[in-house]
């Protein structure tokens, strides 16, 4: 009986010993593989890791350009591509999108969010670290600038937002009203004012936001305000950084092995390898090649192909219809006959391949822009890593142009400016714009040169809607290599509601105090 | 046991019979006086309080049967029970009350045991005057008692019918009794089966064959830490018995079991994948917003049924009320299901049982899919010219598909053929049970192969169990349970993928070529040129391999404490681990066309050549101790109570390592590969401690009282919110032991229940809610000129103070039986009130789409009411029919969100929205199809969209003319209303046959899917589109064919079907051998049987989709469907 006893204590022992602070102890178990904000961020290393998270968002689906489906997909909302498939970047395209539709709807604005989110965090968080007033006033001029663009794409697209200068919490986000695009435009300008004294003219790592950076982003912005005097002040100072000039090539500025040159004011940097740290462009503009490879969703169609002019300035033989033609047609595009990887296109690069995508019908033209090249150096999904240019020394030229045309100032020195575009670089040399030219015809000129120097890079959209020219653009047919009709963009005249893209649905049934977009 | 004295009080002419057995039982005492005299008998201990003045004798002796054990036996016209009587005693023994009571009066008294005999005159010559002279000899009979398989079943009580001289059958089932001459029979009982009299006339063998009762009064319920009678349960509980009904179903996991079995359990196999097939269950309706599994408890200690092999299984109890389940406090709110796995008894004779089956497995209920590839094409053309494109096939390729029957060049392919096929399984199942005087035993082997119905898909799963026991000496018990399983399960390298193909693919590519490679499409241009990338289905499923090894095992030791005849303390240690280890690589496979062009199948391998390994180990340790009190006080207060604590920890871990580009296909370890390195690795834990505790008491066994209470505290709360406390009462009132029922001879079970509880939820997916992290992964990572560089980041918000979530239940129920239990009923009502349910409210985008904070926001009620009744007509013997019938129901007339974000939810297709049942389909009203474009103008005369004629028609609630989020409206329920069963046996001479069905109604699915829908990214077309609304076909209900129209793909009325369906689950033909047989070749028992299960199903009739005993929560594609399996075994015990 005595072991009986024995284990009668120890049992007791057990159920008195729970009752004192053991099981609290017990209790206390943590993640051992995240950082807690308890004890982030202390240094430079922390902050810097917050920073590079701000900028791995501009990789995201749709913040700057329809990322996640290769850069300048937005170019499938204009007249230059159409995007196969039933997309919501298809339905913009032609006039069939509703508010309660996904896609780039809702990424777009959620993602610009996130940035702002982020930026916000990382000036709040900025303040418990002890850093030297240099180096924290570059994290801080970043961390501007970054909140700059996402409202700057934000007010592009939607109009005017609802504006968050700090961390707010849920519920203020359930009851905030949307600013006006004045007000918006006016934060965004901010944001790249405090950048611009911030930056340095070099940034500490290749790829970082730069002084000039800002002030290009600031331009632009002025830009599409119309604010045109703003801009020749602020590319006389793009200027007198004496950093950018137009890189030699065109091809070339958009090979990987030319990656940050002179011409690249900002840019999204990607890599090559495992990191995912690629965009999708190879997958989705692809060009039926191989199985996965071969993806050929975002394609340009013929009325961008029309548009190139032959390098003599004749017009287009019908019969021999891509000969003579602006060299850029052959960077930019891939059209029946060119030669891609070492095939030649359109001729089923891969047996039924050619088609693959939504109605599957053969694409007899296809993007070469910011491809890989060759076969073998094209990489697996999701990991295209040839950087994408945000913002070029071309577009400061001409926006200078189109400031000096808008203006009604020098009209010459805008043709000037248009023909260094048309002329400087070593392959593209086309005829050169003639001197004395009214401003309506220098205007057609400048737009047309817009076009052409930016095709598939995403600008186009946002051309069109500032310019308000939707109405004279469409209805455009898309046809296949046949000719037969796959559908049609704007079948009955461009819809002007479509300068705006509505408030996601879902977002207005969370907040009552947001008001949707005239027409949506 | 005192039916004589009423018999008397409420004579009754039909009784005759019976009091002249009665008189017989008289002689029967006599012959044993001797016998009872010499043992201290229970006259000799029980003691009895009086305090009468002015009663009757009536009333007297009633009291002492209220009291004690005691009854009168007498022969009414001797005894004088009017006679007033004037009665003082206090704790006195029964031999001191008698004198006071018949002091000067005539009548002679005798006791024996617990009957007191009274008689008027000489006590030995009145037994002999009622036993009409009978002479008092006695004779020997012996026997065997065997159950209806032929089992001897050792621990029968026999007795000679009224009295309480009797006998035990032995380890073998025999039997030997002495029985006086005038014995008329012996009654034959034994926990769990029908009682038995049999006539005893001349014969000096008597073999009985006993026959489960169907609610047998004293069966015995495996409740939270410990058991109870059946008849004292006052919470709502349901039982399963694993019997050979269901032990000899082709049941591969064991949760399928519960199907139509149970009330108050929604039972749904949502896929047949091998290996994967655990089936969904809910415990009275859909309980809360985030995780509604129940919870299961695996002999004391929380497992799952991957973990078992179903053949292990004894029996199966749910805990349906909070009172019941609420000794299991924080994870019970979705119900408690508690499996007993089988263990040896001591002095049981070792028994050895083997069973095996074989079947064939075949797809059910299909897609209608167009498989004729001409009608194919031009259904894709109208589709297209529809929408103003040009027609893609042209008319030369259709009329050559039409015209020639060369199945390689111009295939009409319908893939079910290809894709699945008729696929064995087997299962074999071998057990020791048995034991000593002090230590008994459980072993077993169980082996499952399992191929599945769609191509390379299998399972092959071995179980070894090992249950011990061991008697140390008087106060001290203890046993281990060592349990291991190990399944390997296979699937092609992506199966998600060949799914894909499948609802993609096209009749116009061949499965296989000429020579036998795998086909390409065949639809080729005028150019030669494909005019779609392949989309063979083989060809992906035939693509590498993914392999599940996955290993299980638990290792329990329990240590049993007598500390008193009262008091006693269990303690468990369980250590439960489950390691399980995916392998995966892909290879490249070509198909060729009939021409010989070599064609990849759309995005084939887009990752590359792979090689992946994914390894999970979860790890989880339970102590846990109890003690047990009981006692009964003063005869007719019964208490028991107990009390325990628990610690509880679990660690999951995992790693993953992939490499790609292996230099040579065809190597499959991670090593082989060249670039593309990834290494994860994570880990995640919980921790749980509790004190839970139950008191139950019972007055006079009639009035129940039971009282629970369990706090819990875990490592998901911060400090300050860890702990919850859980409640629950219940209690119950035996009508049937009370007199003005228990003299109906129809009703003998009637009980009322009643019961209240709270239980507690913390089962959501993150393992710290309340804890803000930053997050760090190379999504959240940049790279400057090419290097990489982290990056970090806020992912989620977090709310600090997130607590339990709570559901509170009342139930009332009744427990009827009738006819001797040979019908019983029971009846539940319930409402089920949850409230604090964690969730994740859906936030404004513009906080960046960062995960949502878990809060304790959301609310749900479910209310129902549950009915089973069954009918058994026992047989005893093989040549009488027996047949049982048993019926249940399940009506949850109620589920509603009660509480989500204030109304404001937004709308979406399962709609959660206060008002509402839980995922509610929510959508537009499909009223008919617009005839003409004036019509459809018309009605949506604002709309942005112009709608044409052909297009559905959607109801305009709000007469706006434009279609919006106004004209949404409630579409159907996915929450089924009422989920029943029905099962049945028949025996007859060996043979038997066991019926079960299992059904829903009341419940609706959405159908719009990649195969249902007409999508150029899915393009199959199912046969019902040859019936689209053209000009010239306009009565119809199929809107115009048209791709990717977005107008009649809306999420509306025509894309719901209803889905209330009737299954015949199982039916079940079997033969038991005769003994006859069996003793000459010295087995026990040896059955057959043939078996077939998911025979039909009758579903309504628009349903498209595969077996409609699936998830309501999805539009049904990739859904592997449950197979249809015959087979044939046979069990066998020596």
């Amino acid at each position: 009986m005595k072991l009986r006893n024995i284990l009668a204590y120890s049992f007791l022992l057990i159920f008195l010993l729970s009752f004192n602070g053991c099981v609290d102890n017990y209790l206390d178990v943590l993640p051992e593989d995240k950082i807690t904000s308890g004890i982030f961020p202390q240094n430079e290393k922390d902050v810097n890791l917050l920073l590079n998270g701000v900028y791995s968002l501009l990789q995201e689906v749709s913040v700057y350009n329809e990322g996640l489906y290769g850069f300048g997909v937005t170019d499938g909302a204009t007249p230059n591509a159409y995007n196969w498939g039933n997309l919501p970047i298809t339905k913009i395209g032609n006039g069939t999108l509703s508010s309660s539709d996904g896609g780039i709807l809702t990424y777009r604005w959620t993602r610009c969010y996130r940035i702002i989110f982020a930026t916000n965090y990382l000036l709040r968080e900025i303040e418990k670290v002890e850093l030297s007033e240099d180096i924290k006033s570059i994290y801080i001029g970043e961390a501007h600038f970054l909140r700059g663009l996402a409202y700057s794409i934000l007010v592009e697209s939607y109009g005017g937002v609802p504006i968050m200068k700090s961390i707010v919490t849920t519920n203020e986000t359930k009851t905030i009203s949307r600013s006006t695009a004045q007000e918006t435009w006016d934060q965004v300008i901010s944001d790249y004012d405090i950048a611009i004294e911030k930056l340095k003219v070099d940034a500490p790592k290749v790829g970082r936001a730069t002084k000039g950076a800002a002030l290009g982003m600031k331009m632009r912005a002025c830009l599409y305000q119309n604010k045109y005097d703003q801009v020749l002040q602020l590319v006389e100072q793009i200027d007198a950084l004496g950093k950018y000039s137009l890189f030699p090539s065109y091809e070339g500025l958009f090979k990987a092995e030319n990656e940050n040159n002179q011409e690249v004011l900002f840019d999204i940097q990607y890599m090559e390898g495992e990191n995912s740290q690629g965009s999708y462009h190879d997958q989705y503009c692809g060009t039926a090649l191989g199985s996965w490879i071969r993806g050929n969703r975002y394609v340009p169609i013929s009325n961008l192909v029309d548009a190139y002019e032959m390098i003599d300035g004749s017009n287009v033989d019908p019969a021999d219809p891509y000969v003579g033609r602006d060299p850029r047609m052959d960077f930019t595009i891939l059209r029946p006959g060119s030669w891609f990887c070492g095939y030649q296109f359109p001729s089923y690069l891969y047996p039924g391949g050619a088609g693959n995508h939504p109605t599957n019908r053969i694409k007899h033209l296809g993007c070469r822009k910011y491809r890989s090249e060759p076969e073998s150096a094209i990489p697996v999904s999701g990991q295209s890593y040839i950087n994408n240019i945000v913002l070029r020394y071309a577009d400061v030229l001409l926006s200078k142009a189109e400031a000096l045309i808008e203006t009604d100032g020098d009209i010459d020195e805008a043709i000037s400016l248009i023909n260094r575009i048309r002329t400087e670089r070593v392959d593209v040399k086309i005829t050169a714009l003639p001197m004395g030219l009214s401003q309506n015809e220098a205007r057609e000129k400048l737009r047309h040169e817009r076009r052409i120097e930016f095709a598939l890079e995403g600008l186009y959209w946002q051309d069109v809607k500032r310019w308000n020219i939707g109405s004279d653009l469409y209805p455009i047919e898309i046809r296949d290599h046949l000719g037969n009709l796959v559908d049609t963009k704007f079948p009955n005249g461009y819809d002007e509601k479509y300068n705006l893209l509505p408030i996601p649905d879902s977002e207005l049934s969370m907040n009552h105090n947001l008001v949707q977009n005239e027409g949506w | 046991m005192k039916k004589f004295f009423h018999l008397w009080v409420y004579p009754h002419p039909t009784l005759k019979k019976l009091i002249m057995e009665l008189k017989i039982a008289f002689l029967v005492i006599v012959a044993g006086v001797s016998n009872i005299l010499a043992t201290p008998s229970y006259s000799q201990v029980a003691k009895v309080s009086l305090d009468m003045e002015n009663r009757s004798l009536e009333q007297v002796m009633d009291e002492i049967e209220k009291q004690s054990e005691f009854y009168f036996i007498f022969n009414q016209k001797q005894i004088d029970v009017n006679r007033v009587i004037d009665i003082q005693a206090e704790n006195k023994l029964i031999t001191d009350i008698l004198p006071e009571l018949f002091q000067g009066t005539n009548v002679n008294y005798a006791v024996f045991d617990r009957q007191i005999l009274l008689t008027n005159g000489p006590l030995e010559n009145s037994l002999l005057a009622i036993a009409s002279g009978a002479e008092l000899q006695q004779k020997r009979v012996t026997g065997t008692v065997t159950d209806m398989d032929g089992t001897p079943l050792p621990g029968v009580n026999v007795v000679v019918t009224g009295t309480t001289q009797g006998a035990m059958t032995d380890i073998d089932g025999k039997y030997s009794i002495e029985v006086p001459q005038g014995a008329r029979s012996l009654t034959f009982s034994f926990i769990g089966m029908e009682s038995q009299e049999i006539t005893i006339g001349t014969s000096t063998q008597i073999n009985v064959t006993m026959a489960e009762s169907a609610i047998g009064l004293d069966e015995v319920v495996v409740i939270g830490y410990g058991t109870q009678k059946k008849v004292n349960l006052t919470g709502a509980v349901s039982a399963v018995k694993f019997d050979d009904a269901i032990n000899n179903r082709p049941i591969t996991n064991a949760s399928q079991a519960l199907g139509g079995n149970a009330t108050g359990i929604w039972v749904s196999q949502n896929s047949g994948q091998p290996g994967k097939d655990q089936v969904q269950l809910r415990v009275r309706g859909w309980g809360t917003l985030n995780n509604s599994e129940p919870l299961v408890i695996i002999d004391e200690v929380e497992g799952s049924f991957d973990q078992l092999n179903p053949n292990d299984i004894e029996s199966i109890t749910v805990l349906k009320d909070a009172a019941s389940a609420s000794i299991y406090g924080s994870k019970a709110a979705n119900g408690v299901i508690l499996v007993k796995t089988k263990r040896g008894n001591l002095n049981e004779k070792i028994k050895i049982e083997i069973s095996s089956y074989a079947g064939v497995q075949t797809l059910g209920r299909r897609y209608n899919i167009i498989s004729n590839s001409a009608d194919y094409m031009e259904l894709y053309n109208k589709a297209l010219t529809n929408v103003g494109s040009s027609p893609y096939f042209s008319d030369n390729l259709i009329s050559d598909f039409k015209n020639s029957n060369d199945p390689f060049k111009y295939p009409n392919t319908d893939w079910h053929e290809y894709l699945f096929k008729a696929s064995p399984i087997q299962e074999s199942n071998v057990s020791i049970r048995g034991g000593s005087a002090q230590s008994s035993a459980f072993l077993s082997f169980n082996y499952l192969n399992q191929d599945g119905i769609f191509s390379n898909t299998n399972s092959e799963r071995y179980g070894l169990t090992s249950n011990m026991d061991l008697k140390i000496n008087k106060w001290l018990k203890i046993g281990t349970q060592v349990n291991y399983i190990k399944r390997v399960s296979n699937e092609p390298y992506n199966l998600s993928l060949t799914w894909d193909m499948f609802n993609w693919g096209f009749p116009f590519i061949a499965p296989y070529t000429k020579d036998g490679r795998f086909g390409s499409v065949q639809a080729i241009d005028s150019g030669g040129n494909l005019l779609y990338d392949n989309r063979n289905p083989l060809i992906n499923a035939a693509n590498g391999i993914n392999t599940t090894e996955a290993s299980f095992l638990r290792g329990n030791v329990y240590a049993e404490i007598k500390f008193a005849e009262n008091l006693s303390l269990k303690t468990t240690l369980a250590s439960t681990n489950n390691w399980s280890l995916t392998d995966s690589f892909n290879e490249t496979i070509y198909g060729y066309t009939d021409s010989g062009i070599e064609t990849l199948n759309s995005i084939f391998n887009r990752e590359g050549l792979e090689i992946k390994r994914d390894h999970i180990s979860n790890s989880n340790t339970n102590f846990l101790t109890t003690i047990n009190y009981n006692k009964k006080f003063a005869q007719i207060h019964d208490f028991s109570a107990i009390g325990g604590i628990q610690f509880e920890s679990r660690v999951i871990k995992n790693l993953y390592g992939r490499r790609m580009d292996p230099p040579k296909e065809g190597l499959t370890q991670v090593d082989a590969g060249t670039t593309g390195i990834v290494a994860n690795g994570n880990m995640v834990a919980l921790k749980m401690f509790s004190y839970f505790g139950r008191i139950n008491y019972s007055l006079l066994d009639k009035y129940l009282l039971e009282g629970n209470l369990r706090a819990d505290a875990s490592s998901r709360f911060k400090k300050g919110n860890r702990w919850g406390v859980f409640p629950g009462f219940s209690a119950g009132w035996r009508l049937s032991e009370e007199e003005f029922i228990r003299n109906l001879d129809l009703i003998s079970n009637l009980k009322l229940r009643g019961s209240w509880g709270q239980l507690g939820n913390q089962n959501i997916s993150g393992y710290w809610p309340f804890l803000t992290t930053i997050d760090q992964n190379n999504q959240l990572s940049y790279c400057y000129g090419g290097s990489f560089s982290s990056g970090a980041g806020v992912t989620a918000f977090v709310d600090e103070n997130i607590t339990w979530e709570t559901t509170s239940t009342i139930d009332f129920g009744i427990d009827v039986g009738l006819l001797k239990d040979r019908i019983s009923i029971e009846a539940d009502y319930f409402k089920k009130l949850t409230t604090n349910i964690i969730v994740q409210l859906p936030i404004p985008l513009i906080l960046g789409g960062i995960t949502s904070p878990f809060e304790n926001v959301g609310g749900m009620v479910n209310n129902g009411f549950e009915i089973s009744v069954n009918y058994n007509n026992y047989a005893f013997k093989r040549e009488q029919l027996g047949f049982s019938i048993g019926t249940n129901l399940t009506y949850i007339f109620h589920n509603e969100v009660t509480k989500f974000l204030g109304g404001q939810a937004p709308d979406q297709l399962y709609l959660i929205r206060e008002g509402y049942s839980y995922q509610t389909l929510y959508g537009y009203k499909a009223v008919g199809i617009y005839q003409t474009d004036a019509e459809a103008a018309e009605h949506m005369y604002s709309n942005g969209y112009k709608p044409e004629a052909g297009n559905l028609k959607y109801e305009d609630v709000n007469e706006d003319g434009i279609l919006g989020y106004q004209d949404k409206q409630e579409l159907g329920n996915t929450i089924p209303k009422l989920s029943f069963g029905l099962s049945s046996s028949f025996k007859y001479r060996g043979l038997d046959l066991n019926l079960l069905f299992q059904g829903l109604a009341g419940v609706h699915a959405y159908t719009n899917n990649n195969i249902t829908r007409v999508s150029l990214n899915s393009p199959t077309i199912t046969e019902r589109w040859k019936n689209a609304w053209t000009p010239e076909n306009t009565v119809t209900n199929i809107p115009s064919i048209k791709f990717n129209d977005s107008w009649d793909m809306e999420a509306s009325s025509f894309w719901v079907s209803e889905i209330s369906f009737v299954k015949l689950k199982n039916v079940q033909l079997g033969y038991t051998f005769p003994n006859s047989i069996l003793s000459r070749v010295g087995v026990q028992k040896i059955y057959i049987y043939l078996n077939a299960q998911n025979v039909f199903s009758f579903v309504t009739k628009d349903y498209e989709g595969w077996d409609p005993e699936r998830s309501t929560f999805n539009s049904g594609e990739k859904i592997y469907p449950t197979p249809r399996i015959i087979s044939i075994g046979f069990n066998l015990t020596f």
